[in-house]
């Protein structure tokens, strides 16, 4: 049995797409999105006299071990912060799956 | 070498120790914990919860996402519903066995899904550790 990793990427709002098709690309089969809202830098908010809208999506992703390096490469290429989707990916090591196969 | 050299004090006199005192009087077993993530199609969550708490997982956080893919992947694994329930848990590593199984079942039986844990590291404090893993004093 194949030891697997998930990847947690979270990426400004619209960009899910980006990371989802650098990480299909790698080999990854699917991915889970959901919402969540980021909580950087308020003085930048005031110093530009108006909110920046923080609304991230948070991408998960369950990938086999060998490939996840590849998957995280293509994921900070696509959506890292360099670009404009300012995105992080980390990954974490899973130690049961179920349903994956 | 396994067991660990503890080096006496003598400095403190042995006797000052009250030989009745007893720090317990009831012995837990102590289990790590495991970060529970069950990713199932939207409005199936509340079997999942049933399953969870047959194995002493004392609390589910739900969230709702959506899934990602193409059509065509989606109807050739039968995940034809895009809406997804997200059910973050914690259980006890020794009830990982048993739960995997239910779980598999359920998956085959009724929603597809995807299921998998990770591993805890740390935990601030025992009452947060007997509140995740749903420990309770006997006689209550």
């Amino acid at each position: 049995m194949e030891k697997h990793e998930l990847i947690i990427c979270i990426v400004n709002n619209g960009f899910t797409d980006l990371v989802m098709d650098a990480a299909r690309k790698e080999g990854a089969r699917g991915g889970t999105i959901f919402h969540g809202r980021g909580t950087g830098n308020p003085d930048m908010e005031k110093f530009f006299g108006f909110s920046i809208s923080p609304e991230k999506e948070i991408v998960i992703i369950l990938v086999e071990e060998a490939i996840k390096d590849a998957v995280l490469k293509a994921i900070n290429k696509a959506a890292g912060l360099e670009t404009n989707g300012k995105g992080i990916a980390f990954s974490l090591p899973v130690s049961d799956t179920v349903g994956v196969n | 070498m396994s067991k660990k050299k503890v080096a006496s004090n003598p400095s403190l006199p042995v006797e000052s120790k009250p030989e009745t005192f007893k720090s317990v009087d009831r012995v837990q077993p102590l289990s790590r914990l495991k970060f529970f993530i069950t990713i199932v199609n939207h409005n199936h969550y509340k079997e999942v919860l049933k399953i969870l708490k047959n194995h002493e997982s004392g609390l589910g956080f739900i969230t709702h996402g959506r899934g990602t893919g193409t059509k065509e992947i989606y109807d050739l694994l039968g995940l034809s519903d895009v809406h997804k329930d997200i059910i973050f848990a914690v259980v006890k590593a020794d009830q990982i066995e048993t739960l995997k199984k239910e779980i598999g079942a359920f998956f085959v039986k009724e929603s597809k899904g995807i299921a998998f844990a990770i591993d805890i590291s740390s935990v601030i404090g025992s009452s947060i550790y007997k509140y995740l893993s749903n420990t309770r004093p006997t006689g209550e």
